[in-house]
């Protein structure tokens, strides 16, 4: 504890603080301002003012919330080996990608960060009696309500009456993409950039079942038939979602081992392998691949703002929230270095160009560099 | 470094006596750090209290110790942030307009270095022999604030404030000796900041 600096740590100490005016300054405000003693006395005075069990009656009450914070059905070993893994795989993907980079291929250029454009309304709908449609992009919706239209009433495809009930219906919405469906039960779907949802054109009286990949916003309607609520499922690859009449997001993206699902009003319960958990309005249930399962309250605005066209970050971490942007920007985003966790908090519009959403993130500390390599834009991700 | 890095497993496998270590270690600096911002100290120690339980929330994410105290650190520079835009300084928040507020790795990180040097110096305090303590103690550790010395002394603020200042060269001159201040300082920079 005692002791002088070596020779040679005062050298990295001195090199340090000639590397940047922040680290100067900052050295200063170490050893030689009045602010830091000042502090440690304050801080003193706080632990007397608080008293000796101050510590005791903290971790007391915060233990008690950790214990109660809902988190049921506790496996976590295996995600835990998970976790690693996954460390490794982007640890490897790094090293790859730096080579890569030192040794750029023909015909990789860099490209200016203002050309790429925000998402817009596109989908491609496919019935299972084999028509492929190019949704417009003009229109931001298509419902079934007799007929099937685009929501403002313009005219999409007649298909016979009789066959309606027999048809499956697939959305699939490209990176770059959303696009808004009514079902025939009148609830509303929205789906997020590279998601897919599959739905009978005409829901029975018995059930409602849709299968989703990708992320969407579901305001789903309360539908009863003789005094008996028809339940409506959304099938992710993680979780089986029983719906009675809510607002819910869900964020189940194959490139991504969580299924996220987000409770706005009303209820839904989860199954997910053999847990079942109920959700309250502004509780979210995530579960892994590996069978985990987490409880949590949540400020749902974050995970639903993209239905409003914004992105809202809040404790965002990096790497989820260049997936938000690598989805709805159509990119592919890699990363240079090994980036430490960095979390973030704002609001930005959705519809701004990539150049515009990249300056407010890049004041954070990172930095970006785009390469176009064919037919896909690659934003690599440089540590500061 | 063996007993943080089983805390920290155990923390990951969602042991309640990982999240009780942590509070150990580091419950008191943070609830210095967010006191230091908002002056409030009932909402400080919710505040401290409600980032240990995100951090609980998300534990399977951390492996080291150095992204948990990022973590707690931001997560309460954060909530300060907030509740002073929800009291009265709106109009220093705004500008401040949303992403990130200034929060880059550099910067929490300082912010973490000062907070443990203020922590080294208040164990120092501590240890002061009995006289230079009490000199300590007479200007301003007897359970109250500058105006209220003020008052039972029947003096000025400024006499208070002079009685700070010599106090705190007292303090320097103590760690001075010792050669504390620049050793440690060296050690918590080159083994907090990423190389």
């Amino acid at each position: 504890m005692d002791g002088e600096l070596t020779p040679e740590e005062r050298i990295v100490l001195e090199q340090w603080r000639r590397e940047t005016p922040e680290n100067e300054a900052f050295f200063k405000t170490l050893t030689e301002g009045d602010e830091i003693f000042e502090d440690g006395l304050s801080w003193i005075q706080l632990e007397q003012e608080e008293g000796e069990d101050w510590l005791r009656r903290l971790k007391e009450r915060t233990l008690k919330r950790a214990s109660t914070a809902a988190d049921r059905g506790e496996r976590s070993r295996r995600l835990y080996f998970i976790y690693f893994a996954a460390a490794a795989v982007l640890l490897i993907a790094g090293f790859f990608g730096y080579f890569q980079l030192s040794a750029p291929t023909v015909g990789e250029k860099e490209v200016s960060l203002s050309s790429i454009q925000a998402g817009t309304n596109k989908a491609k709908l496919v019935l299972s009696d084999g028509k492929e449609i190019n949704l417009r992009s003009d229109k931001d919706g298509i419902i079934l309500d007799n007929q099937l239209t685009y929501a403002d009433g313009t005219p999409l495809l007649v298909i016979d009456k009789n066959r309606i009930s027999h048809i499956k219906a697939t959305i699939h919405v490209p990176k770059g993409g959303k696009y808004k469906v009514t079902l025939s039960d009148g609830s509303k779907v929205w789906l997020n950039a590279q998601s897919t949802l599959v739905y009978p054109l005409q829901f029975d009286n018995r059930n409602r079942k849709v299968t989703l990949e990708g992320e969407a916003y579901f305001e789903v309607a309360s539908v009863t038939d003789e005094n008996q609520v028809i339940p409506f499922e959304v099938i992710c690859s993680n979780q089986k979602i029983l719906v009675t009449g809510t607002a819910f997001n869900v964020s189940a993206y194959a490139d991504d081992i969580r299924t996220i699902t987000t409770l706005v009003e009303g209820s839904v319960s989860i199954e997910s392998g053999h847990q079942k958990v109920r959700l309250m309005p502004n509780q979210q249930v995530i579960s892994t691949t590996t069978g985990n399962i987490i409880k949590k309250e949540v400020d749902v605005q974050p995970f639903v703002a993209w239905k409003d066209n914004k992105f809202l970050f809040h404790e965002t971490e990096l790497r989820d929230l260049m997936k938000s942007i690598s989805r709805w920007y159509a990119i592919d985003v890699s990363y240079q270095d090994k980036i430490s966790p960095t979390y973030f908090y704002g609001e930005i519009d959705r519809d701004k160009n990539l150049a515009e959403v990249l300056r407010i993130i890049e004041k954070s500390g990172v930095k970006f560099k785009l390469q176009n390599s064919g037919k896909t834009s690659n934003l690599i991700i440089i540590k500061e | 470094m063996d007993e943080l890095n089983k805390q920290i497993s155990d923390l990951r496998i969602g042991k309640e006596t990982a999240l009780s270590y942590l509070m150990d270690q580091y419950a008191c600096a943070l609830h210095f750090f967010a006191y230091k911002f908002i002056k409030d100290k009932q909402t400080s120690s919710e505040i401290v209290s409600d980032a240990f339980i995100k951090l609980w929330e998300r534990r399977e994410h951390f492996e080291a110790i150095e992204p948990i105290k990022s973590f707690l650190y931001l997560v309460v520079k954060n909530a300060c942030l907030d509740h002073l835009k929800h009291s009265r300084n709106k109009y220093r928040y705004e500008e401040a307009n949303l992403i990130e507020l200034e929060a880059t790795d550099q910067d929490i990180l300082r912010k973490i270095i000062y907070t443990e040097l203020v922590e080294l110096i208040v164990y120092e305090v501590k240890k002061l022999p009995r006289q230079q303590a009490q000199v300590l103690h007479l200007s301003f550790m007897e359970d109250k604030n500058i105006q209220e010395i003020c008052d039972e002394l029947g003096t000025t603020a400024n006499t208070v404030y002079f009685a700070r200042s010599k106090a705190v060269a007292t303090l320097k001159k103590v760690l001075a000796q010792k050669k504390l201040s620049l050793h440690y300082l060296f050690l918590l920079l080159f083994f907090n900041l990423p190389q």
